[in-house]
């Protein structure tokens, strides 16, 4: 038991830099994505998803879903309207109690391409006092033909974007992502957000031809940025509960086909908008899972639990991100932690 | 000897209107080194005096033992001291040089310009190539002594001295008889050149001033017009190492593939291995097949459309008939793949997506292998070995890239085809090569296949008239 | 009065704004990243041309003998286009007192032209006699000129991440300046392109719906 608690070295220093940044988390909580709300439903693949690959959940017929949606802070505080990522990870329910999970958030791209990496922003991104910035600091920008600094949270004074905005200016590679990461906006709802995939995945069709690619859940109600500033912190739960009970929230499996020189295990990479896409299937969400929603919070998702003919790929991140799910499971007692 | 008063074969350098016939070339990559010396030499070369200087071979001579011709690059002719205002007359591919194209031409991964030889990593340093072509030895070493010695040795920097050697049967390096199809031009030819079923191609395809095989459109001529651009040509000479090992065993691992495979019963049926001469085992006729599909000929240069179940047919196609075909009787690639080596670069008359250009982007090719022999008994012999090519136009970018850009990369020309590259040649990665063999009602997909042949270094080539030749010769600094 | 101040506020602010760029143009400036090309095959499938060409006669008058020119020769041009054969789409627009091409098309560029000019050439260059500094005419005896026209011509394309226009920025605060300085060099420019069916080409298109290609 002490032993898997530890977790190899690497997890643990990903788990604990991921604390670092925030100092109030709580014990038996994610140390990212700590505030979630779960939903049931299912998934119908498309009519052309089993010419891709072969896997269980996009042969045909309905498989049943479990969704956790999520913010990225790591602060047991709700506070849905700040700057952040948000999260939508799947469980695919397959014959016989295996699950195929699939992890995505509002992110197109990531910022590390290797767990030093991930470190390393993670320390520049320490949170230090986030003053905000002067009359003069303002001027200055003007004149500069810059934007201002954002104001800061008053939830949170602490702020790591300085820091991190410092990284960015040298790791040439990390701009896509910070840039994307600090444009995030409130969406109206979990259910009007694009959820990304930033990893690669290898699919297999019955012929045995291989294809590189990558997904995302496109929201079928369109995506929508909260414009409203005075709303509850739990703005997010509130909502989805009121639009289920009305009717599902539906999301499109849109698959993007990757090309000849095409990053294929580098998630700083974009793939351009001219890839071809297919539409693998639909997700239905019906209802909430468990009694408020809380019905995922035990789950385990990790973005290496895959399926033959639907695979990974030696993506570092994607690596390191396995240990560090089934290590942070552990570490909060979650259900059905081992990959 | 049919030819048309209009083209001066004086005044046009040899081997673009009609292929030399020797068994060795040596190609001296030069950097200018006194200009006034180079522009002397060049004079020399030029003056019908062989005791001055070995001549530049032009197409009125019958070929002479020893044949030499010359190539500038944009930087050589910057460094013979050409006027800015004339050199920008030239055409921007010819400008940018082959190795700023690179990524147009599909030159990347092993290709890349970064991994070429040496003397071709800078391009401000390449300037001239001479290359000479003889059957004897000593006389090709003589010839070349000759030319490094120009100006007391003072005229030209060697950078590479670059040898091939064509063997007697004309096979290359892959095991395939080359050089079978050339243009026939419609107003220089030999009655005994092989038919072809194809039109005869405009002399402007390859020279300067003339009227091309794309409708009204003529090629820009680089000035001054008469003394400089006109009867010129362009040449992309390519250094083209073979991965003959890698070849060899996409060979056999597609045709363990089509051991088991129905389909392959389609393309080769039961027992046909059997007729062939001598007969082969299944095995071994099925990487036959493989080489023969992939090239759109035989590895003995029978065409696939000619006979797409055997190399040695009854009756056999003659020497006579190897061009003797075109893709119009078959429409679906059962014969021959539309993804085929033959078929992609020269489409002939078969349907294809931009109609009007089937007979106007066609090349010239000249090319000798380098390197040993490569012997199968002796695979991974770390040995390189390739082919020492010139593609020869009057527009690269009309002529050359085109076809390297969209058809032999990208296989635009036909939408079966499209997003797959050259088999043989092509901007190859395993992870996502592709090549399909109609078959039946459906198709074989070989896949996972690598780049075959690397680019090891090049550069674009203006192969001035004589007339240019002496003018160049002629600036006063 | 409100409404007046708001007025003069914005007016001095235009002003203001004038002058930054002017200075940061000298101080800090931007050089529009060429053309480059690519290998992947979706890459080379479906690109745009916007072509925006000014008239040299700008009145209702020029503009209405652009309009005629193109409907004159609407045959040539659709019969062009046609075999061309890696033509998606094309547009002619007056927008203003420009004319426009708007093109989508498979392929390099200059062979996108170069076809077209050996097909429909003629058309063409009678609508070139309408522009303003136009290229050496006719376009079949002077082709890459000819093509080099149409490139300068030819709007820039944003591509889709922003930090591919300007890798070289050491501060990334300083990215939205690139952006107006890019913006100031390049007074037509192409956004952003939606697809709905990226990475096939026309022919691919005209083969999978059973209308031959």
């Amino acid at each position: 038991m002490g032993d898997e608690r530890r977790g190899n070295d690497l997890s643990q220093q990903l788990y604990d830099a991921l604390i670092a940044d925030f100092p109030s988390h709580a014990p038996g909580t994610r140390p990212v994505h700590a505030v979630g709300i779960g939903a049931v439903g299912y998934f119908v693949p498309s009519d052309v998803a089993r010419n891709f690959s072969f896997a269980e959940h996009f042969q045909g017929g309905r498989i049943d879903v479990t969704v956790r949606f999520s913010n990225s802070s790591g602060l047991p505080v709700e506070d849905d309207q700040a700057v952040d990522v948000r999260g939508m990870a799947t469980k695919f329910q397959l014959k016989g109690d295996r699950t195929v999970d699939l992890i995505m958030n509002t992110l197109p791209v990531f910022f590390s391409r290797s767990p030093q990496d991930f470190l390393d922003i993670a320390a520049a991104g320490r949170p230090k006092p986030d003053k905000a910035e002067t009359r003069w600091g303002r001027l200055m920008d003007k004149l500069q033909l810059r934007e201002p600094r954002p104001a800061p949270n008053p939830l949170s004074p602490y702020s790591g974007t300085a820091g991190v905005v410092k990284y960015v200016d040298v790791h040439r590679f990390a701009r896509p992502g910070v840039i994307a990461a600090l444009g995030q906006v409130a969406p109206a709802s979990y259910a009007r957000a694009t959820y990304h995939a930033i990893h690669t995945f290898k699919l297999t069709d019955t012929d045995g031809k291989v294809r590189y690619c990558r997904f995302a859940w496109e929201p079928v109600a369109g995506g929508r940025p909260e414009d409203r500033s005075d709303l509850p912190n739990d703005y997010l739960h509130i909502e989805l509960k009121e639009r289920l009970s009305r009717a599902p929230a539906r999301f499109v499996l849109r698959m993007v086909l990757g090309c000849q020189g095409d990053a294929l295990d580098d998630p700083t990479k974009l793939w351009d908008t001219t890839r071809m896409r297919v539409v693998m299937g639909e997700i239905v969400l019906t209802g909430l899972a468990g009694v408020e929603g809380a019905g995922a919070e035990p789950l385990s998702f990790n973005p290496a639990r895959v399926v033959n003919g639907f695979e990974c790929l030696n993506d570092l991140i994607l690596a390191a991100r396995r240990d560090a799910y089934e290590y942070s499971c552990l570490q909060r007692g979650g259900t059905g932690c081992p990959v | 000897m049919i030819v048309d008063p209009a083209v001066d074969l004086a005044d046009v350098q040899g081997n673009i209107l009609r292929g030399y016939k020797k068994r060795l070339v040596r190609h001296l990559v030069l950097k200018v080194n006194d200009a006034a010396a180079a522009r002397r030499w060049l004079v020399e070369a030029t003056s019908g005096d062989a005791a001055l200087a070995p001549q530049v071979t032009t197409t009125a001579n019958e070929e002479p033992p020893t044949c030499l011709n010359v190539g500038m690059t944009y930087a050589g002719l910057d460094a013979l001291r050409v006027a800015p205002d004339q050199l920008a007359t030239f055409p921007q591919e010819f400008i940018d040089g082959m190795a700023a194209r690179a990524v147009k031409l599909g030159d990347t991964g092993p290709s890349d310009p970064c991994h070429w030889k040496p003397e071709w990593r800078d391009p401000e340093q390449v300037h001239l190539v001479v290359s000479i072509h003889a059957d004897v030895r000593d006389r090709r070493d003589e010839t070349a002594d000759r030319v490094l010695g120009a100006g007391g040795s003072r005229a030209f920097v060697e950078l590479a001295r670059l040898d091939g050697e064509r063997r007697s049967d004309g096979v290359v390096h892959f095991g395939y008889k080359d050089n079978i199809a050339q243009p026939h031009f419609d107003n220089i030819r030999n009655p005994t050149d092989r038919p072809d079923m194809q039109p005869l191609v405009e002399v402007g395809a390859v020279l300067l001033g003339y009227k091309t095989p794309v409708e009204d459109v003529r090629w820009e001529v680089p000035e001054p017009r008469e003394d400089l651009g006109f009867n010129g040509s362009f040449g992309a000479f390519r250094v083209l190492e073979q991965q003959v090992d890698e070849f060899e065993r996409f060979l056999s691992a597609s045709a363990d593939l089509m051991m088991n495979s129905p389909l392959a019963y389609q393309s080769l049926p039961p027992k046909a291995e059997d007729g062939w001469d001598p007969p082969l085992s299944r095995h071994e006729a099925l990487r036959e097949l493989v080489a023969a599909k992939i090239l759109g000929r035989w590895r003995n240069g029978v065409p696939l459309v000619l006979s797409p179940t055997s190399p040695t047919p009854d009756p056999r196609v003659g020497t006579n008939d190897l061009n003797n075909f075109d893709f119009t009787t078959d429409p679906d690639g059962l014969s021959c793949p539309m993804g085929s080596h033959i078929r992609r670069c020269n489409p002939r008359s078969a349907r294809i997506v931009q109609r009007n250009t089937n007979h106007s982007r066609r090349i010239v090719r000249r090319g000798m292998p380098y390197g040993p022999l490569y012997d199968p008994n002796h695979p991974d012999d770390g040995v390189e070995r390739g082919l020492l090519g010139v593609f020869i136009c009057a527009s690269l970018v009309a002529q050359f890239e085109s076809i390297q850009y969209d058809w032999m990369n990208l296989g635009l020309q036909d939408p079966r085809i499209t997003g797959t590259n050259d088999p043989v040649v092509g901007n190859n990665d395993p992870k996502f090569s592709s090549f399909k063999m109609p078959a039946g009602s459906s198709s074989i997909e070989l896949r996972g296949f690598p780049r075959f042949v690397h680019t090891k270094g090049g550069a674009y080539l203006f192969l001035p008239s004589i007339r240019a030749l002496r003018y160049l010769g002629s600036i006063h600094h | 009065m409100t409404q007046v101040v708001t007025t003069a506020t914005s007016k001095v602010n235009q002003i203001l704004e004038w002058f930054l760029i002017q200075f940061w143009k000298c101080r800090a400036p931007v050089t529009t990243p060429g053309s480059v090309w690519k290998t992947a095959p979706a890459d080379n499938l479906q690109q745009c041309m916007n072509l925006v060409m000014p008239l040299s006669d700008k009145s209702g008058v020029g503009r209405a003998m652009a309009a005629k020119a193109v409907a004159s020769n609407v045959d040539e041009i659709f019969t062009g286009l046609s075999n061309v054969g890696t033509v998606h789409f094309a547009r002619f627009d007056l927008i203003g007192a420009n004319l426009c091409m708007f093109s989508v098309y498979d392929g390099d560029f200059a062979s996108y032209i170069r076809d077209f000019i050996s097909v429909f050439g003629s058309v063409f260059d009678a609508l070139m006699l309408l522009v303003e500094d136009p290229p050496q005419l006719p376009s079949e005896l002077h082709p890459e000129s000819f093509i080099e026209w149409i490139r300068m011509h030819d709007a820039f394309q944003i591509p889709g991440e922003v930090t591919l226009l300007f890798p070289e920025e050491p501060d990334i605060a300083n990215l939205p300046r690139d952006v107006i300085l890019l913006l100031e060099q390049n007074r037509n420019v192409q956004l952003g392109r939606y697809s709905a069916y990226p990475g096939l080409s026309a022919a691919q298109i005209r083969l999978a719906t059973g209308v031959d290609w």
